[in-house]
């Protein structure tokens, strides 16, 4: 096919070529498809058809030897679906779908499929928090027993756990195990309110509400996350806590009437085991990332900070009280409040001390101005070279921009740069990252001393 | 007009694909070596002036992508086998570039300058002026200039590779071709006495 009008019409484009591509590629590909299979939650729409059903059908039989039924999937002969993937979070992991997405935990396994605005997902094992957002209705096989959880404009966590139960002796397949794989779901509304689908029964469950799914039994209601706490339970028991800190970002009420579980339920059962409750690897994991700040807050102290935090299941910090008061424990107490931690099934709640470091400098965030006049070398006019500015004609763009973090340290040279707004010609934000790297300023003093400080610097280039 | 050098390889014969598709390792080893080269080129390509250090990591990944997607590759659908490939190989390359790097590498262009007269050398200049004019684009519009002329994927499996409009695809390699026509004439200004 020719292009009319090609203005490259005459120009010998094949004298650009790559190199000769690695000798080896197929054996290093060969043997990694030998490894077992991990994708990135991101990976959302070159899944394979085939695997899903693999997939779909593996949980099923694995249900199925348990709950001593086979289930079809409702959608198995659905027509051709324009969407779907698979995923395995090998880490937490963000999976958008468009105007929904879910949050998933490490170990999260299910694939999904979207029809328009119908969002089927067979959620193998392991936990997810999903936000049903637009106009969007997520159905959720949990477990791939054939229970189905609906939900519309809802915020909700699944969690579906795998337990190796002993049996009657039943067999499963041609083996004589005698321990079967039951799959158990615990689903927690956190706003709105879905529908609940599981041994001919279906229940609605509001906002706040809970409940637990067994293969082929009607889903059993468990205590309301936002309900009191339980005075059976001693202070700091992680029931206690789901009950404190576990409210829900809207009230119960706000569900329509009828919303909470309308399944008589037996004697109460005993509160589910969390299957991600707070450790302490999720507490460093999350506060890894605020440690800088912190650190930052209690520079030049000698002082030990005593934090108390409280999560919500969502993973928002729902409550922070830092002792001894104090700026430094009000900074700490701040920093910890915008922390993220993941999301669990009833949040938690810990205690966290921070040592402060005397002989630490803080560093400061400082507005451009402040450095302007310290700034020993380096020129800020940095002009895009001739191609970029060819190509801005070509485009017909008379003007771009680009933002960048710079930090110095003590001394004044450039410790860290950072782009955070692309002018959007690569060859530009380059030249401007690696012209800043070699810029020096006079020390920024705070009270006679050296600090490092940050600030953004931005570029803007404009042709007439 | 695309260029001819590196057009996507012959189909798969569709006993091969069948069999690669039920996991035969033999016709994957036969759907690579087909489409590697291909690949390689537009993941090469995509990078140029920027992370083409990370191509063959990026070749590597597109394949076990491809691979592990077979099985639900429709060879009666819409897609060809080839413009499928193709599609995972550049969103890989697109997703690599939006990733920040403090440390942003800049490649030398493929063939420095070169003033000896013999007759590669004009050759070597064209390439060198190509890979810079490319690199200055911008990502989006590099994209759709690289599929059209390199690939010869037409505008609507461009437009279904990167999930654009076919009007965004049109308008995008006008620009493309524009900026580039601008650019080598000014670093080869025998091209402007030529045409």
């Amino acid at each position: 096919m020719t292009d009319p009008d090609d203005p490259l019409t005459g120009i010998d484009l094949d004298a650009w070529q790559p190199p000769t591509p690695p000798s080896g590629l197929a054996d290093a590909v060969l043997r990694r498809m030998r490894e077992p299979v991990a994708v990135p939650a991101r990976e959302l729409a070159e899944r394979g058809r085939r695997r899903w059903w693999l997939w779909l059908g593996a949980g099923a039989v694995v249900a199925a030897a348990a709950a001593g039924a086979v289930v079809v999937a409702p959608w198995r002969a659905a027509a051709p679906p324009v969407d779907r993937g698979d995923v395995v979070a090998d880490r937490a992991s963000h999976l958008e779908l468009g105007a929904s997405a879910a949050e998933l935990d490490a170990g999260a396994e299910l694939s999904w499929r979207r029809e328009r605005r119908h969002i089927a997902v067979a959620q193998l094992r392991g936990a997810a928090t999903w936000r049903v957002g637009g106009e969007d209705t997520l159905v959720i096989d949990a477990g791939a027993m054939g229970a189905s959880v609906e939900a519309s404009g809802a915020s909700l966590r699944v969690e579906v756990a795998m337990r190796i139960t002993p049996t009657d002796g039943r067999v499963i397949a041609a083996s004589t195990i005698t321990a079967a794989a039951v799959a158990l779901v615990t689903v927690v509304v956190y706003q709105g309110h879905i529908k609940v689908t599981s041994g001919g029964q279906t229940v609605n469950v509001g906002a706040g509400g809970a409940v637990e799914i067994k293969p082929g039994e009607p889903a059993r209601e468990l205590r309301a996350v936002a309900a009191a706490p339980d005075p059976a339970h001693a202070p700091g028991d992680p029931a206690e806590l789901a009950g404190a800190a576990g409210v829900p970002p809207a009230p119960p009420t706000a569900g329509p009437p009828g919303a909470q579980p309308r399944t008589a339920p037996p004697p109460p059962p005993p509160p589910p085991t969390p299957a991600a409750e707070l450790d302490g690897i999720a507490i460093d994991h999350a506060l890894g990332e605020a440690g800088d700040a912190i650190a930052n807050c209690l520079a030049g102290e000698r002082l030990h900070v005593t934090a108390s935090v409280a999560v919500n299941p969502d993973g928002r910090v729902q409550r922070v009280e830092v002792k001894p008061p104090g700026a430094p424990s009000t900074c700490v107490a701040n920093t910890l409040r915008n922390v993220r931690f993941d999301a669990t099934l009833r949040g938690g709640k810990f205690e966290r001390g921070f040592d402060g470091d005397p002989d630490a400098v803080p560093s400061y965030n400082v507005a451009p101005s402040a450095l302007e006049a310290l700034r020993l070398k380096g020129n800020k006019n940095i002009l895009p070279d001739p191609f970029v500015q060819r190509s801005m004609q070509g485009t017909g763009e008379s003007r771009i921009s680009a933002g960048v973090k710079l930090c110095l340290d003590a001394t004044g040279k450039a410790a860290r740069v950072k782009l955070l707004k692309s002018s959007g010609y690569p060859v530009y934000d380059d030249k401007i990252i690696a012209e800043l790297k070699g810029w020096l300023y006079k020390p920024y003093l705070v009270d006679g001393k050296a600090v490092a400080v940050c600030t953004v610097v931005s570029f803007i280039y404009s042709q007439k | 007009m695309p260029a001819a050098a590196a057009r996507p390889a012959a189909p798969l014969d569709e006993l091969t694909l069948r069999r690669a598709q039920r996991g035969d390792e033999p016709a994957w080893r036969a759907l690579i070596e087909r489409h590697q080269a291909a690949v390689h080129a537009v993941i090469w390509r995509l990078l140029v002036g920027r992370r083409q250090h990370r191509s063959e990591d990026l070749v590597q990944e597109t394949f076990v992508r491809v691979l592990r997607a077979l099985p639900g590759f429709d060879p009666a659908g819409p897609a060809r086998l080839t413009t499928w490939i193709l599609t995972i190989a550049t969103r890989l390359a697109l997703n690599e570039l939006r990733r920040p790097d403090d440390a942003a590498l800049i490649d030398e262009p493929a063939a420095a300058r070169d003033d000896r007269a013999d007759a590669g050398a004009e050759r070597r200049r064209l390439a060198a002026a190509i890979h810079a004019a490319v690199a200055a684009l911008p990502d989006n519009q590099r994209a759709v200039f690289i599929l059209r002329e390199y690939h010869d994927l037409d505008y609507g499996e461009i437009a279904a590779a990167l999930d654009i409009d076919l009007g965004t695809v049109k308008s995008r390699l006008a620009r493309a071709r524009g900026a580039l026509r601008t650019q080598l004439e000014a670093a080869l200004p025998e091209l402007k006495e030529r045409t």
